[in-house]
């Protein structure tokens, strides 16, 4: 089959899986759930789609160079190309799986989730076609478009979020999509028609327009990530969520302004921009620190493992601002391990609080009384803080020692980040597993399915060989 | 002789409907909605001949007919008919005499037939003094407050004050000058006082009518305090007919004074915008929130047509055009919702609306996520060809971003209000007819996302 078509079905069939789980009949009453097997089913599909495709990289030359494109010409003036190479498909692989992890922690929700699956399907359509645009139109278009669905999928999953709260993320999002829309009508204004991103570059602006057009871009994919003073936004409007596919949403939102600027940010940018930089690495690095202190500071679990998430974003952001392109591969693979662990952990997490909230007993030792998400869950935390169990140690291990190599001062302050992360997360892992344990016989606690563990054991396999070998389950 | 009768059909079509509608009202028991059909079908004849004759007018020194006057006036009796289907099903529930709306109805057409094509200012002068008469009669209609007369009162007080001044100004100019096409060239030989005058006068004269700050104090008033189906004349009807007028304006008249007239423009653009952002949050009122977004929208415009390019005013005829199209969409959404038999306005009782009419709600949030203009919805498309052709200064970008920032929390409290409250009330049923009228605008509004260029005449902007 056609590659470019397989790339549009991947980025379309959420879509139209979307318009099937409204249409799916869930009664509560009956237990049925087949909204959310429709979505399940969508997303499984998808992942299938993407190992084929990442069959078309299969030779050496092609995993480095490769590129599988289409276009549609819209006007004479606007063309919309999709592309995608292999750092793209790995993000995109990555998402899907992380999707699907966040569609089987729905099951055990009370009421109907057509809305929140619904949302989310959108959400992911319009994140496959953000990581496969190759033209500032489509770019833009799919940038903002996975706003509303995220902003829907938040109000489903817990209406009960303060407004305020919510606006004010929003507000940022937004504010980013603002500008990088000025940028978008002065890029197309300028060269009178569509452009690839890679080639803005090469694009002549005036001095003045250059710095307008490369800062609202820059401010746009970074608003993509609150840093100090907003990151609180984030992380506070996380806390109230308690269904794992909006929690996954939102705390993988940031991830696409990292790989934007990974893929896109050119070396010769103005000098006034780039002057900006060593600012916003400061920036970052004491987000990272008030991250890593908050999270070590909350007695909460989820609190723990939305400030883990967020410092490895940051970690990220920072590894996009050195000055090489040789690591771009190591934050890809890295990624793909941190989506894989990070959704794990949200949806044992938020499985754990559904059952806290069910049963009324408090969550610490909790785990006692679930061997089965005992398990999964430990296993993921020890890939999470670091151990040598997952691709995540290397690629991060390369990340930090080119972090070091940049400057010595801001690879300390990140190690330190990171260890404080790991504590926090091991803290709450001993939390939940304290032998102080709830009143045995009383109350029945449900361990997660087997279908759950088993995807977990696989996902946690898929880790642990990727070791070894990053991609080991397509070359 | 002949032929200027005959060019004369779409208005005179009009004019036979007004009497068939009194003769109906006089001697036929059918009731309201007799008068309702007399005056469509009145309106779709005049459409039809406006389109027949579309280039040929009569007295040709006063009128003149093109593509545009004859597609503005399409639009506009397009959104009459839309308005008068939507009206027809409220006088049949509130159960009320519709024969002195109907009339008004088809005088209204009649008179934003002829401001639509006139080219003579003293004409133009006319049709607008009547046009303010009858909406202040229309008004007057309205059942639904006391405070609306007060309303209605100051309304026709600020009508008159501008047609007095506008009358100042007009008494300086003589010989040939009262054409469009001749008026700029006299007033520049004319002194700067005299020619700012004039100038100013009907500028400023147009802008109250289509409602942009700071002329725009009636406007939000009139669509929202007033009966559902005034209000949707307000919000639908006479706005592209008086844009059309500007624009006509604007290219003949304003044109020469373009350095001096643009910090007006640039100060009125902004103040809508800002006082529209502002206006939509601040209220509760659904209507209100729609007309202050309608506002911003004439400040994106008027910004956009302070460039003075070539382009400008076909753009913002287009984004205005997809504007309106989108707001009978709304409409529709709006007159299907009903609480005890009562439409409603207040936002405070829409909670939980998505729960019990699922179908409407979606529609009006797909709706709004058009008017809001992100991606990938149409409104997108409009807004950005019209960013795109006439951009010219970034900090005039900035500024509509900004207000476009603003005014988006207004937008998503109505989306959250419709699906994140509680259910409070038990609401109505919507009529099949809406459903069906709905289906039909929705898939107008994905042709026109899908293929642009056929709404937009092929428009040079792609």
């Amino acid at each position: 089959m056609n590659a470019g078509i397989l790339l549009c079905l991947v980025i379309l069939l959420p879509l139209i899986g979307g318009l099937f789980v409204l249409n799916a009949k869930d009664a509560v009453a009956s237990n049925a759930k087949n909204a959310r097997h429709t979505a399940l089913l969508t997303v499984f599909s998808n992942i299938l789609l993407i190992l084929f495709l990442f069959s078309y990289f299969k030779s050496a030359e092609s995993q480095t160079s490769g590129l599988i494109d289409i276009a549609f010409v819209l006007t004479n003036k606007i063309e919309f190309i999709f592309g995608a190479d292999l750092f793209a498909l790995v993000f995109v692989f990555g998402v899907q799986i992380a999707v699907f992890v966040g569609v089987l922690g729905v099951k055990k929700e009370n009421q109907s989730q057509k809305g929140v699956l619904f949302f989310a399907l959108c959400y992911l359509s319009m994140t496959n076609g953000y990581f496969f645009a190759r033209d500032i139109c489509s770019f833009y278009i799919c940038f903002c478009g996975q706003l509303f669905p995220l902003y829907m999928l938040m109000c489903f999953a817990n209406s009960e979020i303060q407004n305020t709260k919510l606006f004010y993320l929003f507000g940022h999002y937004f504010l980013g999509a603002a500008l990088l829309f000025a940028s978008f009508v002065l890029i197309m204004h300028t060269k009178q028609g569509d452009v690839l991103i890679e080639k803005i570059s090469s694009v002549h602006f005036s001095h003045q327009k250059s710095i307008y057009i490369w800062g609202g871009i820059f401010l746009a994919l970074m608003l993509r990530m609150p840093v100090w003073p907003f990151y609180h936004a984030l992380t506070s409007v996380s806390v109230k969520l308690t269904n794992s596919l909006a929690l996954i949403a939102l705390n993988f939102l940031p991830l696409s302004g990292v790989y934007a600027l990974t893929r896109y940010w050119p070396l010769d940018i103005p000098v006034e921009i780039e002057l900006l930089s060593p600012i916003f690495q400061i920036l970052c690095i004491v987000t990272m620190l008030v991250a890593a202190f908050g999270g070590f500071i909350y007695s909460n679990t989820s609190q723990k493992i939305h400030h883990y998430i967020f410092v490895y974003d940051l970690l990220y952001l920072l590894a996009v601002f050195l000055p090489t392109d040789v690591i771009k591969m190591n934050i890809a693979y890295s990624v793909f391990a941190f989506l894989l662990m990070g959704s794990c952990l949200i949806v044992l997490q938020s499985y754990m609080q559904n059952q806290s909230l069910k049963t009324g007993l408090a969550l610490k030792g909790i785990l006692c009384h679930m061997p089965k998400a005992s398990l999964c869950y430990f296993l993921f935390v020890l890939a999470a803080i670091g151990l040598p169990v997952s691709a995540f140690f290397w690629n991060n291990f390369l990340i930090v020692s080119e972090i070091f190599n940049y400057h010595l001062y801001a690879g300390t302050a990140v190690i330190f980040a990171m260890t404080m992360a790991a504590v926090s997360l091991l803290e709450g892992a001993y939390e939940l597993k304290t032998e102080t344990c709830l009143p045995q016989t009383q109350v029945k606690i449900k361990d997660i399915d087997i279908f759950t563990f088993c995807v977990c054991i696989l996902i946690m396999s898929v880790l642990l060989v990727s070791v070894v070998r990053p991609l080991w389950f397509v070359f | 002789m002949i032929e200027n009768i005959i060019y004369t059909l779409s208005e005179s079509s009009l004019i036979a409907s007004i009497v068939g509608v009194l003769m109906s009202a006089l001697f036929s028991q059918e009731g309201k909605k007799t008068c309702f059909k007399i005056a469509q079908i009145g309106i779709l004849f005049s459409a039809f001949f406006a389109v027949l004759f579309y280039n040929k007018t009569f007295l040709e020194g006063f009128f003149s007919a093109s593509w545009k006057t004859t597609l503005t006036y399409c639009i506009c009796a397009f959104s009459a008919l839309c308005w008068l289907w939507l009206s027809s099903k409220w006088f049949v529930k509130q159960d009320a005499s519709s024969t002195r709306f109907c009339v008004l109805a088809l005088f209204l057409m009649f008179l934003l037939s002829l401001i639509i094509k006139t080219t003579n200012v003293f004409v133009l002068y006319g049709g607008l003094a009547f046009l303010g008469l009858t909406q202040y009669a229309l008004l007057k209609t309205s059942t639904s407050s006391e405070s609306l007369y007060h309303f209605a009162a100051k309304y026709l007080f600020a009508a008159l004050v501008c047609f007095a001044f506008l009358g100042c100004a007009l008494y300086f100019l003589s010989g040939n000058s009262y054409h469009f096409d001749a008026l700029a060239a006299f007033l520049q030989t004319q002194s700067a006082l005299k020619a700012a005058g004039v100038v100013l006068g009907l500028f400023c004269c147009i802008l109250f009518f289509v409602g942009a700050a700071p002329f725009h104090f009636w406007y939000a008033d009139a669509v929202s305090a007033s009966d559902l189906p005034v209000g949707t004349y307000f919000a639908l009807v006479p706005n592209m007919a008086c844009w059309s007028v500007f624009l006509s304006l604007y290219d003949k008249v304003f044109m020469p004074f373009s350095q001096n007239l643009k910090p007006i423009f640039v100060v009125f653009g902004c103040l809508s915008i800002v006082l529209g952002a502002i206006g939509a949050n601040a209220t509760r009122f659904i209507r209100k929130i729609f007309s202050f977004a309608y506002l911003y929208q004439l400040g994106v415009a008027l910004l956009v047509l302070s460039t003075f390019r070539e382009q400008s005013a076909f753009a913002t005829y287009l984004y205005l055009e997809v504007y309106l199209f989108l707001m009978i969409g709304v409409y529709v959404c709006l007159f299907g919702m009903r609480l005890n038999g009562a439409h409603i306005n207040n936002l405070s009782f829409l909670k939980g609306y998505a729960s019990v009419r699922p179908y409407v709600s979606a529609t009006m949030v797909f709706y709004i996520l058009c008017l809001t203009g992100l991606p990938p919805f149409i409104g997108f498309a409009t807004q950005f060809f019209m960013l795109f052709n006439v951009y010219r200064s970034l900090w005039l970008l900035y500024v509509i971003l900004a207000g476009f920032l603003l005014l988006l929390p207004a937008y998503f409290r109505i989306i959250q209000t419709i699906y994140f409250f509680k259910k409070g009330y038990h609401f109505d049923r919507v009529e099949f007819g809406l459903y069906v009228a709905l289906i039909v605008h929705i898939v107008f509004v994905l042709l026109l996302a899908f293929k642009p260029n056929f709404f937009m005449m092929q428009a040079s902007l792609f």
